[in-house]
Order: C-alpha cells, then sequence, then structure tokens
C-alpha cells in the first residue's frame, strides 16, 4: 500500500529536528538578551521589522532582483557545469584538458572573482550573474564528472550492445544515475549561489538584498539586518523545495 | 553461403594473460550452439567478441547480422526504468517510433507473462522476473543472433526450467543464431545443435551431445572448422 512521505517519515527524526529549531531560537533570544541591541537583534524585534518590511515595495524590488540573479546564476552555472561535466565525463581527453581550468576555478578565492568582475563589467546585474555562475559551475563540474565516473559498466556495455544514441545515453542512463550525488552537491551550490549573490551585490550593486544589508549597516538597523537574513534562508527554503526537490523527485520516483 | 558468426584465428589478450588462443570456428545461421568450460574460462570473452563489445588482439571476428540479442548473467535493466520502458529502449534505438516500440514491447512482454508488470519498476520485481524482463528485452529487437551468457544460473531450479522452456518456446516463434554460453552442459543440451567446449589452453573443440565433457574441458570429439568459408 502506498503511504505519503508525512508518515514515512520517522517521528524521531521529525522530533530531533524541531528540538534543533528550538535550541536554535532559545540560543538567539538568550544572546540578544546578553548583548546590546544594535549587536543582536531579538526573535521578536527581527520578525516584527520583517512584518513592516514585508508590504514595502522597497522589499519587493530588492527581493525579486536578487531572486532573478540568483536564479539566472545558478541556471548559467549549473547547466554550464553539467553540460561539461558530462562532456568530460564520456570523453578523457577532454577531461583532461579541462583538469588545469577546473583546479584554478575551485581554487580561486571568491573574493578575487567579485574584484575581477567588477573590473570587468562595473555595478550590476551582470556582475552578480557572472560571479555567481563562475562559482557554482565547478562545483557542479566536478560533481557530475565524478557522477558519471560511477555509473554502473554493466549498464553501459548494454547501451553499447543495443545501440543507445549519445542523446539516448544521458537522457536514459547517465543523468538518472548521476541524479543522486548531483541533487547533494545542488544543495550546496543553492546555499553557495544565494551567498554569493548577496556578497556581490553588497560589493558592487545599486539594488538587490545584498545592497539592501549594506544600508542597514550604515542606518544601524539591526533588526531590519537580521530580517533581511531570514529573507535569504527563506530563499534557500524556496529554491530548495520547490525547484530541487521536484526534479529530484522526479528522477527518484522509481526508489520510492 | 556466409555463416553468422565467424572466428579467423582470433587472439584476445589482456595484458600478458592471453585469453583466447587462435580461435577459428564458424556458426551457420540459425544453428544453436552451447559454448561449455570452466568459470573465468573466456567464454564471457567471446561472446562480448561476438557482439562487438571487445576488439580481438589478433585475428578477424566476422558476424552477419543486423540485430544482436544479449542476455546477460545479471538482467542489466536500467533501474528508474519501468519493466516496459526497458523493454522499449533498444526499440527507441533502433528507430522505432514510440507509440510502435511501445505496442511492440506489450505484446512480447504479454507473451513472456508480464502483462501485470509493466510499470513496474526492477526493484519490485524478483530476480527470476528481471531476467524475463532482459529474455524479453533481447528478443524484442528482432535478434539475427542471440547471445545468452549463464542467463538462469543464480535462478532456482523452478525458475531455470520456467525460463529455459520459455525461451524455447520464443525461439520456436522467432528463430536467431543462438550462442549459449553455460557451464552446466546438461542446461545447453536441450536445445543446441552443437556443443563447443572452451579448454583451459584458450582453444575450442567440439564435445558430444549425448555425453557430459570431462571435467578438465578435455576433447571427446574434435573437428571445429579452422577457417572461415568465404
Amino acid at each position: 500500500m502506498k503511504q505519503t512521505r508525512l508518515f514515512t517519515t520517522p517521528f524521531r527524526d521529525r522530533l530531533f529536528t524541531a528540538l534543533g529549531l528550538l535550541l536554535l531560537l532559545g540560543g538567539w533570544q538568550l544572546l540578544s538578551f546578553l548583548t546590546h541591541d544594535i549587536l543582536v537583534a531579538s526573535p521578536a524585534q527581527t520578525v516584527a521589522s520583517l512584518w513592516d518590511m514585508l508590504s514595502t515595495a522597497y522589499f519587493r524590488e530588492h527581493s525579486l532582483v536578487t531572486l532573478k540573479r540568483i536564479f539566472i546564476g545558478i541556471l548559467f552555472g549549473g547547466m554550464g557545469g553539467f553540460v561539461l561535466g558530462v562532456t568530460a565525463g564520456l570523453n578523457r581527453d577532454i577531461r583532461n584538458l579541462l583538469n588545469p581550468l577546473r583546479w584554478i576555478m575551485l581554487s580561486i578565492s571568491p573574493v578575487v572573482v567579485v574584484v575581477l568582475a567588477m573590473l570587468w563589467f562595473g555595478m550590476g546585474s551582470t556582475m552578480v550573474i557572472f560571479i555567481a555562475s563562475v562559482l557554482i559551475m565547478p562545483i557542479v563540474y566536478v560533481n557530475t564528472v565524478k557522477g558519471i565516473e560511477m555509473v554502473d559498466t554493466t549498464l553501459v556495455e548494454m547501451a553499447q550492445l543495443y545501440r543507445f544514441s549519445l542523446f539516448m545515453r544521458i537522457r536514459d542512463l547517465y543523468t538518472p544515475a548521476i541524479i543522486g550525488p548531483l541533487s547533494a552537491a545542488m544543495v550546496l551550490v543553492i546555499c553557495m549561489g544565494v551567498r554569493v549573490v548577496l556578497l556581490a551585490e553588497l560589493m558592487g550593486a545599486n539594488d538587490g538584498i545584498g545592497y539592501a544589508v549594506g544600508t542597514t549597516r550604515t542606518d544601524l538597523d539591526t533588526p531590519r539586518l537580521f530580517a533581511w537574513i531570514l529573507v535569504s534562508l527563506a530563499m534557500v527554503s524556496v529554491l530548495e523545495f520547490c525547484l530541487l526537490r521536484p526534479v529530484e523527485k522526479h528522477f527518484r520516483k522509481w526508489q520510492s | 553461403m556466409t555463416p553468422a558468426v565467424c572466428f579467423d584465428a582470433v587472439v584476445k589478450r589482456y595484458g600478458s594473460r592471453e585469453v583466447l588462443s587462435g580461435l577459428a570456428f564458424e556458426i551457420q545461421h540459425r544453428e544453436i550452439v552451447g559454448l561449455l568450460g570452466r568459470s573465468g574460462i573466456g567464454k564471457t570473452t567471446l561472446l562480448k567478441l561476438v557482439a562487438g563489445l571487445e576488439k580481438p588482439t589478433r585475428g578477424k571476428v566476422r558476424v552477419q547480422a543486423r540485430r544482436i540479442g544479449y542476455v546477460f548473467q545479471e538482467p542489466r535493466l536500467l533501474p528508474w526504468k519501468t519493466t516496459l520502458e526497458n523493454v522499449t529502449l533498444p526499440l527507441r534505438a533502433a528507430g522505432l517510433r514510440l507509440n510502435e516500440a511501445v505496442e511492440r514491447a506489450t505484446r512480447l512482454l504479454a507473451a513472456m507473462g508480464l502483462s501485470e508488470f509493466l510499470q513496474s519498476y526492477p526493484s519490485q520485481l524478483s530476480g527470476g522476473m528481471c531476467q524475463r524482463v532482459s529474455l524479453a528485452r533481447a528478443f524484442t529487437v528482432g535478434p539475427d543472433i542471440l547471445l545468452l551468457d549463464e542467463p538462469f544460473s543464480s535462478l532456482d531450479i523452478e525458475m531455470k526450467n520456467e525460463l529455459q522452456a520459455m525461451l524455447v518456446e520464443r525461439l520456436a516463434v522467432q528463430p536467431a543464431t543462438v550462442l549459449y554460453v553455460s557451464h552446466a552442459p546438461e542446461e545447453v543440451r536441450q536445445i543446441a545443435d552443437r556443443l563447443l567446449t572452451l579448454t583451459a589452453a584458450g582453444t575450442l573443440v567440439e564435445a558430444s551431445l549425448q555425453n557430459t565433457p570431462r571435467p578438465d574441458g578435455k576433447p571427446e570429439r574434435s573437428g571445429v572448422r579452422a577457417s572461415c568459408s568465404a
């Protein structure tokens, strides 16, 4: 008999997750109680500030700009990393050719990328999207290559025997096979995408959540700063649960 | 007439280890040949050479076939595809339209008693059923040559007999040249026209259909052709 996800998740797991959340909230409350308001806003102050902000055009404009940049950055970085990863995974020569570039892209400091992007593209969306894409691409690339290397060789042989086209191999064999390791990487990528976009906006944009966070510092409006933090966390959740999970669920329905 | 399969002085080496040594034999069209030999002696390598999955180190392998079906030791089904999709995919690869491929695969799966499991994933099927799907996949492409690599070795006797009967039944409907690898002579003897034994020296000898070959793999009767006919 089929059961819903809610009932198949063990109660104990949910209990401890809720407990972890409560501990975090408790710790936050305690910290705000022990320190000055200007250093740490309390949960109540943060929620009140968020509530005030939610109905403003200022909130909508900055949030939407950031969301758009994160989405495009992840899309470009993710697709680029995936396509290059599949190509390199299937062809040893291309993998070796891309090895030095992969090493540089993974090792280079994000701050260097931000400075270079500001130099090349100036302030604004192009720069922010470029930074996000460049920092995301090598993570997706490495995980795709590793995933392809781990595909069951007996299945590859079967596909070869029945003369699967390259397109069929990628669609029906490699993509479903690597979706496990790749989805774990994508969670990292989403979190990193949000962090990088906010950092880039803070350093070189006139709009977006990162820019708005920068203004809270100059205004010494700590509750609003914490409210923006909550918004950025919500964005990670929205991207993870509305974008990543459905794709993952589609590809892993055979495991349920 | 050109044989369906012809090995001409075929040598296969993996590193310094020679698995097949100057192998020369033919299999005629629609002939069912049983290939015996100890485990790890190179029977699978021989099948892979016929299938084009391996290349000979020396010599030539000539195969006259448009389509080859292969039933591996393990089912090798894509775990994320349903029974129907697993059987449909080779047909799609062969260029059939989706509805045509689905219709053909459904018909074959029904003939093999798998109608109820079309939408099941391999993880929801027993080992015997998975191997039955693998057999259906091999037949669905309409193979000129069917390669069977100890296809029922991991199954219990009852399931083995059932699938063997299904194989014979299917071959009566869809005749093909068959190369049936096994280390159990009694298994292939039931359907083979001819038995060959692969020896430890990497050569082939013809074995009797009546008697069980000697355990050391030495010939009871030799006479394997040493070259391909034109």
